[in-house]
């Protein structure tokens, strides 16, 4: 007999309700009200169905999914990770199982990893009453009215499978945990009493306290090794059991884009954003004060502060570069002003009240040095005490020659005469003379005033034009002129079109400077210095009709795309072009978006992502911090360490511009090398300060790992450091930042202290005997050894001292290797790893967030596009502008 | 009047100053010492000045601490330098921050010890999210009486924020790289350069009467306008991103108050300084050019309250011109090594003598009926007492300054083990004017050091 129906359990609710069997592994929306939360209606498993039910009981789970489930990676079954060796048996694939309504007890979990409290059981009485709603199989929510599901009261089934939350977790948490962590004042702020559901682990401060727990039970940490210990099996099957429910996600079902905070432009996005937005470049290195780091990254907005002391500074930076920006006609240094004071003059004249009275014949003259070729304009106020019949007459000569002749007008009548004339670069002298003094005793006398000299270099007036447009006047007012020349800017300032109302408060502020008798030119300077400050240009900033509905997701728009795509590849606001493509709507069609992407990698402006993306990953700029001891080390110096820096930035640029496999940073055979890193790295043949391509010698180097930058900044001063090696290595290649070592653990050094004598390798062989230890070092100490052929300024060494250096190896999984460039190719096989990797740290970079769970999903996207696509580089940056919390954003606040 | 103008005078003043030479004092401002925040009783009509300034990774403390307790201890070979200062200052032992603790959060002891050290607060593990620890002393202070002078307060140090990486085992870089918290969210980030010091100072103040009223006109109606962009735009955003827009709110505000504050109070001279140029290659150098500021910024009575770190917690600096060529942090864990240790206790005593440099010249700066070192409580401290353990107790403190005639000072002060460092601060506050039943994790006063 045919079944009809599939009886399903919402996992979030517990509540049970059945469904046609041809919605098998749809998603659909919980029927009971106070829930309607998504979940996927499993499939149907023909073969195994009892011949007396109707229906047929499946499994549904918020964890399995009908694509790929997204697992933790420790979980994959991965020699170099997988630390604890006891990952054998890791979950399948497949995330779906079914349990027989046959009256099996048998416990699902004994497939590891397989579910088990979600199974529901039963084919009891059926009540109607409410109704499933289905959604589309992108994952949109189709109309509500599509009723898919009839539903049955939840006291009619009863579970018959094992509920190991309530019947093997809690009991285990009372029994070995509650003691310190739970009540007033739990230990670390754990307390692991108040969660009595097993949704409750899922909410966002449940996540967060036993993602904490699952890493104390995975290593074997906690309880502590002084306490009352469970068995080993339990405390194993919890944490597998804990891993699933936390990491094996079902992304169709999780499907969250998260949110990002607001972020405030750090110091190397400012810069660059005011060299696009007004062609200055101000540098603010030194002014501002520098930017908190987060995840590893320094634009990320929750760490992003703004102090006073950062809003003075911005303050004063606007001033600075609307000074530059735009010239005020007579008040800027392209114009020259000399006033009666820095004049001279022949004979000897005194001034009073702004001018030198010239009642005979005289001259009056400055130096002024042009600095290039061009129209230059002279204009010197003058005004004349009249006499005879012809007015007074005032000569001017440009180095000697006479170039015009002005007839100084009206009776002590104040003008400034304009000439227009061709300089050459150089020194010219420019003199004013009174050429025709007249003078009758009683009758009249007629005499010059000259006041000061203004000279404007040619440019001046053109740069004038450049920023200002509109000028009022010709009937337009200072208003019309301030909002025809502020709007556009006020748009480009804020990446996205400014409203009537966006501009209307920095054209009244123009309007009040010109009401105070500032020139328009004046007034549009505080404007723009109103813009600079203000939150729309300094934070990047996208609005929400529901900012804190987390449930309230939208595509971000097109502007804010166009900014999400300039600020991740060039640290800066979007060109014309993206504007362009932003306003037509065009940005986001998959075509034009990728010719963009390459457009922008094109760019020189991405070398912002070569030094902002790669030096952070990379954690350059701490190779600033390392000091090795020059005793030791007497050829280190700062150059040899800003050529590491450029090495490591060159070899990623390269990746880059050449559009090669991102697994070349692993094993790359080239470098690139100036004469003095050639020295370091004992090349021959490389002379100067230029860097070169060079192949490496094989039997030494190979890739990121043998770069002296990262091998420098993982060294102590005066000796390497095989577990900062190691670790640096889990972190930045494999993606697995080891659990900071358990509260309790002797630091390193507490352990070697009985034995100071030993060698370093026997130091932490020592270590290692504490399993605390163990489970991390393990694979960080080796991995950390594999480079010992390296000094602590990374150069190559066969002895340490008097001792051969033993660069070999054998890394958890059984693998061995011998030297460097042998444990490198043993690394290049952790090629998932290492992309997944390298895939979270920009996307870290490129959202201005710290990754969630849920944002596994899109990683894993990324990372099925890059292997698709032999690792070419831009396939990672195409999939992660593509990837859904690149394109889409919601409201904030935990989802349940 | 423009702003191109307005920089070139900067320039011109520098030119003239730099011929000047050698700063010379500067004659007392009595205007400003009329209206002053001391506490009722103060024997004095000089206002009271508060430093806190801190050294990271802690210190050697047998070399630190005197061996006896009380009055006529003798000093110990760390503290030596500071003993013409015996009847101005006292060193208190036995304090803690419990807050500096793991309390569970796992290693982090450098993070949690720096921004513990004013807050005797727990910060929150994180490295980005949810950045959080307490308000400290000095801005919980220039909350209160800051307004009674153009800078509420002053954030100086000698070592720039990381920029790369997690600073501490999961912590954000903001926790190590900054003493000073102006709300429990929003850390107040130093200013390392001299010369960004001295503009902070006293910028605003060159120009005619007339430009400088124009500036502060236009200044004001800027951060009018953006104000009101914030408080608009705030509608339309998210919890979070409002705390951000509110961080930004409250920074206009601040400045705006600043200018009032400006325009309130008489022209300050630009005080007879030689500009510095930037910052000095040489540490030693740089360390006593931000003390001259920080005195320059106290004998102006521009603010109150300061900090001052002289480098950033879990810093690896080294210090050469003590001949400590390795990283003071990786120094920090010496594991007993004799070697270690005096290279520890070097750089220990580098920070000694430059806060004797700095006690000199308070005390021979004439303030009110005093010295400035009179009517001063600065404190000389670290977050972590033995840095080898990361222990959080038996604090290297050492207190300076007559608090105005309120602290009896000459003795080494041994106190219970434990006693919270926040207790030394609600004290200090209470000397301030500043209000406070308890601050942190103070479980009272400190009473041992009342005159």
């Amino acid at each position: 007999m045919a079944n009809t129906h599939l009886n399903v359990r919402c996992p979030h609710c517990r509540f049970r309700f059945k469904v046609e069997r041809k919605y098998g592994g749809r998603v659909a929306r919980c029927p009971k009200s106070e829930c309607a939360r998504k979940l996927r209606i499993p499939q149907p498993q023909p073969a195994s169905v009892p011949a007396d039910s109707e229906t047929e009981d499946v499994a549904v789970s918020k964890t399995a999914g009908s694509r790929q489930a997204v697992r933790k990676r420790r979980a994959d079954a991965d020699p170099v990770s997988q630390r604890t060796g006891k990952r054998a048996s890791s979950p399948e694939p497949d995330r779906h199982s079914k349990s027989r309504a046959s009256g099996s007890k048998r416990p699902v979990s004994k497939q590891r990893g397989v579910p088990s409290w979600q199974i529901a059981t039963g084919t009891l009485g059926l009540l109607l009453a409410a109704a499933a709603v289905l959604f589309a199989p992108n994952g949109d929510t189709i109309p509500r009215n599509e009723v898919i599901a009839s539903v049955e009261s939840r006291d009619t089934v009863q579970p018959d499978e094992p509920d190991v939350f309530q019947e093997k977790l809690r009991p285990f948490v009372s029994q070995y945990c509650v003691d310190c962590h739970s009540a007033d004042n739990p230990e670390g702020g754990i307390d692991v009493a108040t969660f009595v559901t097993e949704e409750s682990l899922l909410t966002g401060h449940g996540r967060k306290t036993w993602e904490k727990v699952l890493g104390m039970l995975e290593i074997g940490a906690m309880p502590p090794s002084d306490m009352e210990q469970p068995p080993k099996e339990l405390r194993e099957e919890l944490a597998v059991w804990l891993e699933d429910r936390l990491f094996n996600l079902d992304c169709e079902l999780v499907d969250d884009p998260g949110r990002v905070t607001i972020r405030r432009l750090n110091r190397v996005e400012y810069r660059n954003t005011i060299r696009d937005l007004l062609a200055v470049d101000f540098d603010p290195t030194d002014a501002f004060p520098s930017d908190d780091v987060g995840y590893g990254f320094d634009n990320i907005g929750d760490v992003l502060s703004l102090s006073p002391l950062l809003m003075e500074k911005y303050l004063d930076a606007a001033e600075t570069i609307t000074a530059e920006a735009i010239p005020v006609a007579g008040e800027n240094e392209l114009r020259r002003v000399y006033d009666i004071g820095r004049l001279q003059s022949r004979p000897k004249l005194r001034g009073s009240g702004g001018f030198l009275g010239l009642s005979s014949r005289a001259d009056v003259w400055a130096d002024y040095e042009a600095g290039l070729a061009g129209e230059y304009e002279i204009d010197i106020r003058a005004k004349a005490q009249q006499f005879g019949s012809e007015p007074a007459k005032m000569q001017l000569r440009v180095d000697g020659k006479v170039v015009r002749t002005f007839d100084v007008t009206g009776q002590m009548k104040q003008q400034d005469y304009i000439h227009t004339m061709a300089l050459f670069p150089g020194r010219v002298r420019i003199q004013a003379s009174f050429i025709n003094d007249k003078y009758e005793a009683k009758k009249g006398d007629r005499n010059l005033y000259i006041g000061r000299f203004a000279i404007t270099r040619p440019e001046d007036r053109s740069q004038l034009n450049q920023f200002i447009q509109h000028q009022p006047g010709n009937g337009g007012s200072v208003r019309e002129a301030a909002t025809a020349v502020l709007r556009p800017f006020v748009s480009r300032a804020f990446r996205r079109p400014a409203t009537d109302a966006d501009a209307g408060r920095y054209v009244d502020i123009v309007e009040m400077a010109v009401n105070d008798g500032e020139k328009f030119e004046q007034g549009i300077q505080f404007a723009v210095q109103a813009v600079l400050v203000s939150p729309g240009f300094l934070f990047r900033i996208e609005t929400d009709a529901r900012p804190d509905d987390p449930m309230a997701e939208r595509p971000v728009t097109d502007y804010e795309l166009a900014s999400r795509l300039s600020y991740f590849l060039w640290s800066s606001m979007p060109d014309e072009e993206l504007f362009q493509l932003a306003e037509r709507g065009d940005l986001r069609k998959p075509d034009v978006l990728k010719q963009q992407v390459s457009r922008m990698l094109s760019d020189p402006k991405s070398r912002a992502l070569v030094d902002n993306f790669a030096g952070q990953w990379l954690n350059l700029q701490m190779l600033d911090e390392m000091t090795p001891d020059p005793d030791v080390f007497p050829d280190f110096d700062a150059r040899l360490r800003e050529d590491m820096k450029r090495e490591s930035l060159l070899l990623f640029q390269a990746v880059m511009q050449d559009d090669l496999s991102v697994l070349d940073f692993l094993d790359a055979s080239f470098t690139f090398v100036n004469e003095r890193l050639a020295r370091h790295y004992e090349l021959e043949n490389i002379k100067g300060d230029q860097f070169q391509k060079v192949s490496l010698n094989p039997q030494q180097r190979a890739g990121i790992l043998t770069h002296a930058s990262i091998l420098t900044l993982t060294s102590n001063p005066e000796r390497t450091s095989p577990v900062k090696r190691g670790k640096w290595i889990m972190e930045n290649i494999l993606g697995d930042a080891p659990p900071p070592p358990p509260p309790g653990v002797p630091e390193l050094e507490e352990t070697s202290k009985g034995n100071p004598e030993a060698s370093m390798r026997e130091q932490l062989a020592l270590h290692r005997a504490d399993p605390g230890c163990a489970s991390c070092h393990r694979t960080m100490d080796v991995l950390g050894f594999g480079f010992e052929n390296f000094d602590a300024t990374g150069r190559w060494r066969d002895k340490d001292g008097d001792e051969t250096v033993d660069s070999s190896g054998e890394l958890p999984s059984g693998e061995t290797f011998s030297g460097p460039t042998e444990l490198v190719q043993l690394l290049k096989k952790r090629q998932t790893d290492f992309a997944r990797c390298m895939t979270e740290k920009m996307l870290t970079y490129a959202l201005g967030r710290g990754l969630e769970y849920y944002d596994r999903c899109a990683t894993d996207a990324v990372l099925e596009r890059l292997k698709a696509n032999e690792y070419r580089f831009s396939e990672l940056v195409l999939g992660i502008v593509t990837s859904k919390p690149f394109q889409q954003r919601r409201g904030d606040g935990e989802r349940e | 009047m423009t702003i191109h103008n307005h920089q070139s005078n900067k320039l011109s003043r520098r030119t003239i100053l730099r011929g000047a030479g050698a700063a010379m004092s500067l004659p007392l401002l009595d205007a400003m010492l009329s209206n002053n925040g001391l506490a009722a009783g103060a024997s004095s009509a000089a206002p009271l000045r508060t430093a806190y300034i801190f050294f990271p990774n802690g210190a050697i403390m047998p070399e630190w601490t005197p061996k006896t307790a009380g009055e006529n201890f003798e000093f110990s070979k760390t503290l030596k330098p500071l003993e013409p200062f015996r009847d101005s200052l006292n060193v208190i032992s036995g304090l803690a921050q419990d807050n500096g603790r793991a309390k569970g959060d796992g290693p982090g002891d450098h993070a949690r010890s720096a921004s513990t050290f004013l807050t005797g607060a727990h910060p929150v593990k994180t490295a980005g999210a949810d950045i959080r620890v307490g308000v400290s002393a000095d801005q919980f202070a220039a909350s209160q009486i800051g307004k009674a002078t153009r800078l509420p307060s002053l954030e100086i140090g000698l070592e720039s924020g990381r920029t790369a990486g997690n600073c501490d085992s999961g912590y954000s870089c903001a926790y190590s790289s900054t003493i000073s918290w102006k709300t429990e969210r929003t850390p107040v980030p130093k200013e390392i350069n001299p010369k960004l010091v001295f503009e902070r100072l006293f910028s605003g103040e060159n120009g005619s009467p007339k430009e400088r009223a124009k500036r502060a006109k236009y200044r004001r109606s800027i951060l009018d306008v953006v104000a009101s962009d914030a408080q608009r735009l705030s509608k339309s955003l998210g919890k979070t991103d409002r705390h951000k827009i509110d961080e930004y709110f409250t920074s206009v505000r601040e400045i705006e108050e600043r200018i009032s504050q400006a325009e309130r109070s008489a022209k300050l001279e630009t005080p007879d300084f030689d500009i510095p140029e930037g910052i000095p290659r040489d540490l030693a150098e740089h360390s006593k050019l931000m003390y001259d500021l920080l005195l320059l910024a106290f004998r102006t009575d521009s603010t109150r309250i300061a900090t001052y770190m002289l480098a950033n917690e879990g810093s690896n600096r080294s210090y050469p011109m003590v001949g400590v060529n390795s990283g003071h942090h990786s120094l920090s864990h010496h594991r007993d090594d004799k070697d270690k240790i005096a290279d520890l206790q070097k750089i220990d005593s580098f920070h000694v003598q430059q806060f004797a440099y700095f006690l000199k010249r308070m005390s021979e700066t004439k303030d009110g009926n005093g010295s400035l070192l009179d009517h001063s409580m600065l404190i000389l401290g670290s977050g972590l007492g033995d840095g080898n353990r990361h222990r959080h107790d038996e604090l290297p403190i050492v207190l300076a300054g007559g608090g105005s005639g309120t602290i009896r000072n000459g003795r080494h002060i041994q106190l219970k083990t434990e006693t919270p460092l926040n207790n030394l601060f609600l004290s200090m506050f209470h000397r301030m004017g500043v209000k406070a039943d308890s601050f942190g994790d103070s479980n009272g006063l400190l009473k041992e050091i009342d005159a």
